[in-house]
C-alpha cells in the first residue's frame, strides 16, 4: 500500500506530547505538501508532571523548535542544572558526597583523563575536581554563563530544572501560535483499527472521529494506542530497579533571595533516594521509594525529616509507576513517546530527554508512506530497545555500587538482580577504565565520561597499576589537567551567582546572539 | 549606578568645584572602548574601527570605537596629543555623562572622582546657583546626546530584528609568537546585508540607517591604523591581525 503519510495525530497533551508537536511541525515548516501535525488533548486527565529536570540536550532542542531561551527562564520558572549531586550513595556518612557534573572530563574524546588520575596520588582524591571544573563551579553557588552570553551558549555544560507544567503550557502556546499545529480538545473514548492492524481513527467524546496516518500516543502511563489497542505488552523492570513509588512536595525558600542550587541535589535514604531541585520561588522535593521495603507513611515521614521543622512543605502528591518499557515503541503506524513507551525512575532524569530524542529520531526519518513506514519502525525500535537496555544498567551502576547496609540497598546489589551486560562491564572495568570502546554505538546515551563520574564518585576501584601501558601521552594529559585549573580560576571570578543570574534574565533577558 | 562616583548633577551638592580642561583625554588611558552614538559612525570611522559589545551588566548591545587590541589599552592616548582627529561626544563631555537615577530617570551626572574637577583651580561649575556658560554648553550637549542614545539603542534593535548582527573574533599574532584572540564583538553582517529585501532595506533607509551601516563596515579598515599603532608604540608588537570566521 504506498499510501503517503499526510496526517499526524498526536493524543496527550504533557510535555511529551507537545514536544513531539512541536518538533515535528517545525520540521515540517517550510516543506510544501509535508503532513499536519494534529494533537488531541483531554481537559479532564491531569498531566504527571514529574521530571523537573532536563539534559543539556534541551538547549538544542528548544532551539530548534524557535522557543527563546529568554522565554522558558522567565515563562517557566526555570533554573539552571550543572550536575547531580550524589549524598550518601556510598556509605550514607555525612562526607559521603560525590557529583556528576555535565561537562565531560576535561579533553574527552582526545583523551581519557581518568586514567592519569588514577596513576598519580598527586592530583585531587575526588574524580570529579580532578577532571572537570564545574564541581567547583557548584560549590560556589555559580551560574554556568553570564548575561552577556548568547542564550543556549555557555561557559559551562548546563541543562535546566522547571515547573514541568508551565512548560507544557509553554511549548502548547508556541505549538497553537507559531507552529500552526491543530488542537482538538476533547477525550479520546474508541480507537479504531482496520484489518491490517493499522490505526485508522481515533473516537473522541464530543467531536467527531479523527483519522490519521501515522498516530503518536502520548498518553502517558495508560498508553491507551501502543499498550492498549495495538496490544504490544509492557516488559517489567522491577526485578532490576526496585522503585515503584514516589512522594512528592513543594518548599518554600526561607528568604525571597536564597540562593538557589545549580545542580540537583539526590540524597540516599533507607529505601530509595531524595530528589532535591531549586527553581527561582520554591524547591522541589520527592523521595523515590520502593513500595516492597518502605510503606508510604514510612516514606512521607522520611521526607518530612529531610526537609526538617524550619520550612512548611505544601502540596504533597503521591505517585504509583512501574519501571519498564513497552516491547516495542513503534507498531505498524503507530509511535508511543514518553511515559506510554516506558518509564524509569527519574535518577538520571533520563525521561525528558528520552522523549526529546525520540521525537527527533522520528521528525529526521520521518515515513513518507505507508510502505517505508515497516523499515523506520525497525530502526526505530532497534535504537529505543538498545537504549533502554543501556539506561537501565547506567541506573543500576548507582546501586550496586552502595555500601549502605539496609535490606533495600542489600537486596539491590543480589547479582539476581543485576543485568548481566552490567555484570561483564564491571568485571573490565576492574582492569581498565570506562572508555569509548565500552560505548562505541552512535545510540549509547550515557557515555565513558558518566560511568567513570559516578564509578569513582562511588569509590569503584580499578586496577590502574596494570593499565599503566596505556599512558602513552602524559604530556598532552598535563595540558589539560593545567587546563582544567585555568578554566576553574577564570570562572570563578568571571561567573555571576545563580539567583543573580536569573534575576538579570527576568530584567534583561538573553540575546540571540 | 553601581559606581558611588557617578552622581547625580545638584547646584547645592556640587556648587564648590571647578572644572579644568584635558586636551589629552588623560581619563582614556586605560580604556580599550568608547561609546559610540549612532549620528558619530560617519565621522568617527575616519579614525577608528566601530563595532558592538555588550553592557557587561545587563548583556545589552551598544556601538563603541575601539582603541586598542588588549584589554586597557588605549593606542590613541600619548602624553603628548591624542593620535586621532575626531573625538566622540562621551569623551567631549566628560566627566559628565547621562545615567540613571535611583528612580530610573535619565539625568546628567558628574564622575567626583576624575581628577579633572578639584575645590582649588579651574572654572566654577556653578556661578550663584546658576550654571556657567560651559556647563551649560555641556548640558546642552549632554541633552542631544540623550536623544542620539535613544536612536543609537533603536538601531540595534532593528539591525537584531533583521540578524544583521553577527559576533566577530579576531586573531592576533604577536612578535614574539604567541597568540591571542580578541573576542566579545560583534558587527553588521556584510552578506546578511545582501539579502535583505527590498521592503526592509527601503525602511532602514528611511530612519537614516544605511548610511551609519557602510561607515561601520568602512571604519573596520581601520585596524590597519590599529596595527601600525601597536607596532610603533606598544611594548608588546603584533605582526598579524586576523579576522576569524565564526565557527
Amino acid at each position: 500500500m504506498n499510501k503517503s503519510v499526510n496526517n499526524i495525530i498526536i493524543v496527550g497533551g504533557g510535555t511529551s506530547g507537545w514536544i513531539s508537536a512541536a518538533i515535528l511541525a517545525k520540521k515540517f515548516a517550510s516543506i510544501q505538501g509535508a503532513p499536519k501535525v494534529t494533537l488531541i488533548e483531554s481537559k479532564s486527565v491531569p498531566t504527571i508532571g514529574v521530571g523537573e529536570g532536563t539534559w543539556p540536550t534541551m538547549r538544542n532542542t528548544l532551539k530548534r523548535i524557535g522557543i527563546t531561551e529568554t522565554d522558558l527562564i522567565t515563562q517557566c520558572d526555570a533554573t539552571f542544572k550543572q550536575a547531580s549531586k550524589f549524598e550518601g550513595w556510598v556509605t550514607g556518612d555525612k562526607s559521603d558526597v560525590y557529583f556528576h557534573p555535565f561537562n565531560s572530563t576535561k579533553g574527552y574524546p582526545r583523551i581519557n583523563l581518568a586514567n592519569f588520575w588514577g596513576q598519580d596520588s598527586e592530583i585531587d582524591a575526588s574524580f570529579s575536581r580532578a577532571v572537570s571544573c564545574q564541581e567547583s563551579l557548584c560549590e560556589q553557588g555559580l551560574a554556568p554563563k553570564l548575561i552577556s552570553t548568547a542564550e543556549y551558549k555557555d561557559l559551562a555544560n548546563y541543562g535546566y530544572h522547571l515547573d514541568a507544567a508551565k512548560f507544557a503550557s509553554l511549548l502548547k502556546n508556541h505549538c497553537l501560535t507559531k507552529l500552526n499545529v491543530k488542537h482538538i480538545e476533547d477525550q479520546v473514548v474508541d480507537v479504531k483499527t482496520c484489518i491490517a492492524g493499522n490505526i485508522s481513527a481515533v473516537v473522541t467524546q464530543h467531536h467527531q472521529t479523527v483519522h490519521g496516518d501515522l498516530f503518536i500516543d502520548c498518553s502517558g502511563f495508560s498508553s491507551i494506542l501502543l499498550g492498549k489497542a495495538l496490544d504490544v505488552p509492557f516488559i517489567s523492570k522491577q526485578h532490576i530497579l526496585f522503585n515503584d513509588s514516589a512522594i512528592t512536595a513543594h518548599v518554600p525558600y526561607a528568604s525571597e533571595d536564597q540562593s538557589i542550587p545549580c545542580f540537583t541535589r539526590s540524597s540516599a535514604q533507607p529505601a530509595g533516594w531524595i530528589w532535591d531541585i531549586g527553581l527561582p520561588h520554591r524547591r522541589g522535593v520527592g523521595y523515590v521509594y520502593s513500595s516492597q521495603h518502605c510503606s508510604d507513611t514510612q516514606a512521607k515521614k522520611q521526607l518530612q525529616m529531610y526537609i526538617g521543622t524550619q520550612s512548611v512543605p505544601t502540596e504533597f502528591r503521591k505517585i504509583s509507576f512501574k519501571a519498564g518499557h513497552r516491547e516495542v515503541s513503534w507498531k505498524n503506524n503507530c509511535v508511543a513517546i514518553g511515559l506510554s513507551a516506558g518509564f524509569l525512575e527519574p535518577l538520571e532524569a533520563s525521561a525528558l530527554m528520552f522523549v526529546e530524542t525520540a521525537a527527533t529520531m522520528l521528525a529526521d526519518q520521518f515515513p513518507a508512506t505507508y510502505e517505508s513506514m515497516p523499515s523506520c519502525a525497525k530502526r526505530f525500535n532497534h535504537a529505543f530497545i538498545y537504549r533502554w537496555h543501556r539506561v537501565i544498567d547506567f541506573l543500576k551502576l548507582h546501586y550496586v555500587l552502595s555500601q549502605r547496609s539496609e535490606q533495600y540497598w542489600r537486596d539491590n546489589r543480589e547479582a539476581s538482580s543485576i543485568p548481566t551486560s552490567l555484570q561483564a562491564l564491571l568485571e573490565d572495568w576492574k582492569h581498565m577504565p570506562p572508555s569509548d570502546i565500552d560505548f562505541a554505538s552512535q545510540l549509547d546515551l550515557f557515555r565513558a565520561p558518566s560511568y567513570q563520574y559516578v564509578l569513582y564518585g562511588m569509590g569503584f576501584k580499578t586496577n590502574f597499576a596494570a593499565a599503566k601501558h596505556t599512558l602513552d601521552n602524559s604530556e598532552l594529559a598535563n595540558k589539560f589537567f593545567d587546563l582544567r585549573q585555568q578554566e576553574q580560576q577564570k570562572l570563578s571570578i568571571r561567573l555571576p551567582k545563580h539567583r543573580e543570574l536569573i534575576d538579570k534574565i527576568h530584567q534583561y533577558g538573553f540575546m540571540e546572539i | 549606578m553601581a559606581n558611588s562616583h557617578i552622581q547625580a548633577l545638584n547646584p547645592s551638592t556640587h556648587k564648590d568645584l571647578k572644572l579644568n580642561v584635558d586636551p589629552l583625554f588623560t581619563y582614556t588611558k586605560t580604556i580599550q572602548f568608547t561609546p559610540l552614538h549612532v549620528n558619530e559612525f560617519a565621522p568617527a570611522s575616519t579614525c577608528y574601527p566601530i563595532y558592538f559589545i555588550k553592557d557587561r551588566a545587563t548583556g545589552k548591545l551598544f556601538s563603541v570605537a575601539l582603541f586598542g587590541l588588549e584589554e586597557k589599552e588605549n593606542l590613541f592616548y600619548s602624553d603628548t596629543q591624542w593620535r586621532a582627529s575626531y573625538v566622540s561626544e562621551s569623551m567631549q563631555c566628560w566627566p559628565f555623562t547621562m545615567a540613571k537615577t535611583s528612580d530610573n530617570q535619565w539625568s546628567p551626572h558628574i564622575d567626583t572622582s576624575s581628577p579633572l574637577l578639584s575645590n582649588d583651580q579651574g572654572q566654577l561649575l556653578y556661578k550663584s546657583g546658576r550654571p556657567s556658560e560651559t556647563l551649560n554648553t555641556t548640558l546642552q550637549r549632554l541633552q542631544q546626546s540623550y536623544q542620539q542614545k535613544l536612536q543609537s539603542m533603536a538601531f540595534v534593535e532593528w539591525l537584531l530584528e533583521l540578524k544583521l548582527l553577527k559576533p566577530v573574533r579576531l586573531g592576533m599574532k604577536y612578535l614574539s609568537g604567541e597568540k591571542s584572540i580578541i573576542n566579545g564583538m560583534y558587527s553588521i553582517d556584510a552578506s546578511a546585508l545582501q539579502q535583505l529585501p527590498p521592503d526592509a532595506l527601503s525602511l532602514g533607509h528611511k530612519h537614516g540607517y544605511l548610511a551609519p551601516i557602510y561607515a561601520l563596515l568602512a571604519s573596520h579598515y581601520n585596524l590597519y591604523d590599529l596595527i601600525r599603532l601597536k607596532k610603533t608604540f606598544s611594548k608588546r608588537p603584533i605582526s598579524s591581525l586576523q579576522l576569524i570566521e565564526s565557527e
